[in-house]
């Protein structure tokens, strides 16, 4: 069985919110949604200070609370690892988003748009694709992997069957793959790097990794 | 344009009421507000056989509660499907409450309001007033529990939360009870000793307060930010001014002179009735910095050595 899982490796991501662009013409996402967003962090006194960039999105966590909390089972696990959303089952109550300890979701309040009225030809046909009044959240480009895989295509190796914000990241920070498989690129990086993860104490066992900078 | 967040500390921001749909977000408020007033008072109008209390609950579920729920939602023509998750979502436990609720507490009152040949038999009229008891003492107590589950909140994370949700309904609930004899003097004799129960039950409440602060300010940063923020940050006005010092120390002390003077209650019904949408206001206001105070605790602090 299958888990995939996202390393992100601190020291080589510039904070160009390269991958949070991607995901959103990918998605075609409108204005003030956003799957993956970058944050920003300082350490230490002046003169040793240092900025830091962490880009976050969902964590696909092995035990996720919005899976527990979302009333209509509109969000569900895959066998894969992977945590989507049906939009056609949310009813907008928005406790997923309160009860994720990494506020991954954004609500679709209203169909807002960057470009006046209608928007333009993109906004027109890809923001449609998307419910007002439901949840969104990072999906690990799930039919981008499901199409790929029915190619024949290894998710995380091929770029045809990756996640979008992996292939676009111009820092190579991210990496994506099999957590079960022990070669795997994803596993071997946690293993040699001492890979953690985010809010571990909370035990939702999340599967985006991170890599220290030293 | 694409901002870089700075985090550290970052207050919840799902659940405040403020949001691109206007006052459809800001319908969760008076929603979680009525969804404890109507058990409390469908809960003291059974103890005291009171209808036109029985008759005010059903009316604050079905419009303060349902109809506001709903108006929230993002999907409300899919309500419904809110049930799928009764085993583990406190959303759909509380859905399910709600509705057994609404059952249960308007058949009992049609029962208790005229004689329907069915309901009136001894035995259904008696299980009607116990099931709808015992599923508006669930209803009443389920929003505690849903903050309460909240792993990422630790402000949220105690077992004082749905006691005092609990409690805070039947003290809302009695306030209204005695606030609607203003217009209904139908069991207005009962005034003294609702007006007991209304004193023990804020004197509860305050201390239940009082606990919850003292031992968050005694636990991790996040709740001690939480803390800082009701009491001298962005929410004080609201938490001390309205929900602590308006809402229970003013009419604990008034009622307090009533009693320690032995003066009649009935004649101070201005002052009474007063002090009950000052306690009512106080309710709304203490629920509504409870569920604005929630931080989350930093997603890196002390993980990343650089």
């Amino acid at each position: 069985m299958k888990r995939y899982a996202m390393v992100v490796d601190l020291k080589k991501c510039l904070g160009c919110q390269t991958c949070t662009i991607s995901c959103k013409l990918f998605h075609g996402l409108g204005p003030d949604i956003v799957r993956v967003k970058v944050i920003e962090q300082e350490e230490g006194e002046f003169p040793h200070v240092e900025r830091m960039f962490i880009p976050l999105r969902c964590m696909h966590c092995d035990d996720p609370e919005c899976l527990k909390a979302c009333p209509t089972g509109a969000t569900k696990k895959r066998t894969d690892g992977i945590v989507i959303v049906d939009q056609d089952e949310c009813m907008g109550c928005r406790y997923c988003a309160v009860v994720c300890p990494y506020q991954a979701r954004t609500f679709i309040a209203v169909d807002r748009r960057y470009f006046p009225g209608n928007g333009n030809l993109w906004e027109a046909k890809r923001y449609t694709e998307h419910q007002t009044g439901t949840m969104q959240k990072c999906d690990f480009c799930y039919k981008r992997i499901d199409e790929g895989i029915s190619r024949g295509l290894e998710p995380g190796i091929a770029p045809e069957a990756t996640p979008m914000c992996v292939i676009s990241c111009i820092g190579k920070a991210l990496y994506f793959g099999d957590l079960n498989d022990p070669e795997s690129k994803v596993s071997r990086l946690i293993k040699q790097r001492n890979g953690f993860r985010l809010k571990e104490e909370l035990g939702t066992e999340p599967s985006v990794y991170f890599l220290p900078r030293r | 344009m694409i901002r870089t967040e700075r985090q550290l500390y970052i207050f919840q921001k799902d659940w405040t009421g403020n949001g691109e749909r206007g006052i459809r977000d800001q319908m969760l408020m008076p929603a979680i507000f009525f969804g404890a007033v109507s058990p409390g008072l469908f809960l003291s109008s059974v103890i005291f056989d009171y209808i036109p209390g029985l008759w005010l609950s059903i009316t604050l579920n079905f419009v303060g509660y349902g109809l506001t729920h709903l108006l929230y939602l993002g999907r409300m023509e899919r309500f419904w499907r809110g049930l799928a998750n009764i085993r583990t979502s406190w959303i759909s436990r509380g859905l399910l409450f709600n509705i057994l609720f609404s059952i249960t507490s308007l058949l009992y009152t049609l029962s208790a309001t005229f004689t329907i040949p069915v309901l009136n038999v001894s035995g259904v009229n008696t299980t009607l007033k116990i099931a709808g008891i015992i599923s508006a003492i669930l209803f009443a107590a389920y929003p505690g529990f849903m903050l309460s589950f909240v792993k990422a909140i630790p402000f949220w994370r105690s077992l004082l939360e749905p006691a005092l949700f609990f409690l805070q309904a039947i003290m809302a609930g009695t306030a209204i009870h005695i606030l609607s004899f203003a217009f209904t003097k139908s069991g207005y004799g009962n005034t003294d000793i609702l007006t007991g129960i209304n004193f023990i039950l804020m004197l509860t409440v305050l201390l239940l307060i009082m606990t919850a602060l003292v031992m968050k300010s005694l636990h991790g940063e996040a709740e001690r930010v939480s803390v800082r923020h009701l009491t001298i940050g962005g929410l004080s006005t609201y938490f001390l001014g309205g929900a602590l010092f308006a809402g229970l120390v003013v009419p604990i002390f008034a009622l307090s002179l009533i009693f320690a003077f032995g003066l009649d209650l009935q004649r101070f019904e201005i002052l009474l009735y007063s002090l009950m949408v000052f306690e009512l206001t106080g309710v709304y206001l203490c629920k509504y910095s409870i569920i604005r105070a929630g931080v989350y605790t930093p997603a890196l602090k002390s993980r990343i050595s650089i």
